[in-house]
């Protein structure tokens, strides 16, 4: 049987239909935020990552039954195309981007981070992206791009 | 199936006087088919357990509080520095922000890295269920599947500036699980170890209490031990891991043991 709850996402409230043991990252993705990516379902890779409450959490780790009346935030509800956040911003100006599967959660994880600590010491960055992972770049560029990022937002 | 989702330790307590429920606290240990199979699940997130707080020379810690919870807050006192150690290299950064101490506790998983801290400091566990009550953690694990359909609703333990900790780990990369963990608390008075506490996690028994070393060291002053001669007769059975072979392991768990007590006695 289906259930039915109010989700907040990126500001505004959907009433959406899931099963009981449905994973956050499928509801979501179910309903149109494909922007959160189903990466490795066991909550190792971080492609999945979404803000709850402001807290990076891995979504397929979450049942959506469990959400409540938390604020949940995806890579979109922080900036788009049209209106980038500086974070994204100084991804693709670092080279940061290859695949772009894991950017959505290394975009948040890095919102994550400077909204605590507005000045990352190198060890810091690496410690707040330590749940998420590239294939890719070999990290370099993204955190050349968390350091752009931190001066851009102070 | 049904969510229930209460708001007071007594509404908890009706809930779990039926049986057959799921308790999910943050829910990341839960498999999706232990959910598809439950009728009931009791989600714990509208409990008002997200505390982490001092009351005279006592921590307490809501079953609900994260591990980063517990970082941020604990992170700020010196004397607890092994414990958030050992919290900061449990999972990844997602993860620690949303798996919940009493969660942890309750399940005391491989990746647990702070069973060894909270055992080192005589942590005290409040149980809601049939069994409700207080109860030391080392009696918790030790007798678990008696508290089979309880809930851990608060962890406590107590900060002394007199004892000095150290915790260390053994795992094959900084992200990987633990294979084994140490921890060392050491309590001195007039020169002496008044009381000592050591644990080491992983092994055959999940955890070893090392009592006979730690009597041995009682009212000895630390110059007059060698940390290589007293944990070089001890014998802890570790299983083969990926990490390495159970003799391997058991090499290493007495290094990092010797280690941690020459760093204690430098910090005397």
């Amino acid at each position: 049987m289906e259930m039915k709850a109010l989700f907040k996402i990126n500001k505004k409230a959907y009433e959406l239909e899931f099963a009981p043991n449905a994973k956050l990252l499928d509801v979501l993705r179910d309903n149109g935020f494909t922007e959160v990516k189903c990466g490795c379902r066991e909550g190792f890779c971080g492609a999945c990552c979404v803000l709850l409450d402001g807290r990076l959490v891995n979504s397929c780790m979450i049942y959506a039954a469990s959400v409540g009346e938390k604020e949940i935030t995806t890579v979109r509800g922080i900036g788009n195309t049209l209106e980038p956040h500086p974070i994204q911003e100084a991804f693709v100006e670092a080279g940061a981007v290859q695949c772009g599967f894991c950017t959505p959660g290394m975009v948040l994880a890095t919102y994550a981070l400077l909204q605590d600590n507005p000045n990352p010491t190198e060890e810091e960055i690496k410690q707040a992206l330590d749940g998420n992972f590239c294939r890719c770049t070999g990290y370099v560029k993204i955190i050349d791009a968390v350091k752009l990022a931190a001066k851009k937002v102070r | 199936m049904e969510w229930y989702r209460p708001k007071s330790l007594e509404e908890l307590t009706k809930l779990l006087s039926e049986d057959g429920a799921l308790i999910h606290s943050g829910g990341t240990a839960i498999k999706e088919d232990r959910i598809k199979s439950a009728s009931r699940v009791i989600d714990m997130s509208g409990l008002p357990l997200g505390y982490v707080k001092k009351e005279g020379n006592t921590w307490h810690v809501g079953a609900t509080a994260t591990l980063r919870d517990v970082i941020d807050v604990l992170g700020k006192e010196e004397c607890f520095n092994p414990l958030v150690q050992a919290l900061k290299c449990t999972a990844t950064t997602p993860l620690r922000n949303r798996i919940t101490v009493g969660g942890s506790v309750y399940l005391s998983p491989l990746w647990s890295n702070f069973m060894g801290p909270l055992l080192a400091m005589d942590a005290k566990l409040d149980v809601a269920g049939k069994l409700n009550g207080t109860y030391a953690y080392e009696e918790f694990l030790s007798n678990k599947a008696k508290f089979q359909g309880c809930v851990v609703t608060e962890v406590s333990f107590q900060a002394d500036a007199s004892t000095c900790f150290f915790f260390d780990r053994f795992a094959r990369t900084a992200n990987d699980y633990s294979a084994l963990t140490v921890t060392l608390g050491l309590s001195i008075k007039d020169e002496v170890v008044d009381e000592a506490k050591i644990v080491v996690t992983g092994c055959k028994k999940v955890y070893d209490r090392l009592h006979a070393v730690e009597a041995g060291l009682k009212g000895k002053s630390l110059k007059a031990v060698d940390p290589e001669r007293i944990f070089g007769d001890v014998e802890i059975e570790f299983a083969d891991k990926p990490a390495g072979s159970g003799a391997y392991l058991a090499e290493v768990a007495k290094v990092l043991l010797a280690r941690g007590f020459g760093a204690l006695a430098c910090v005397r």
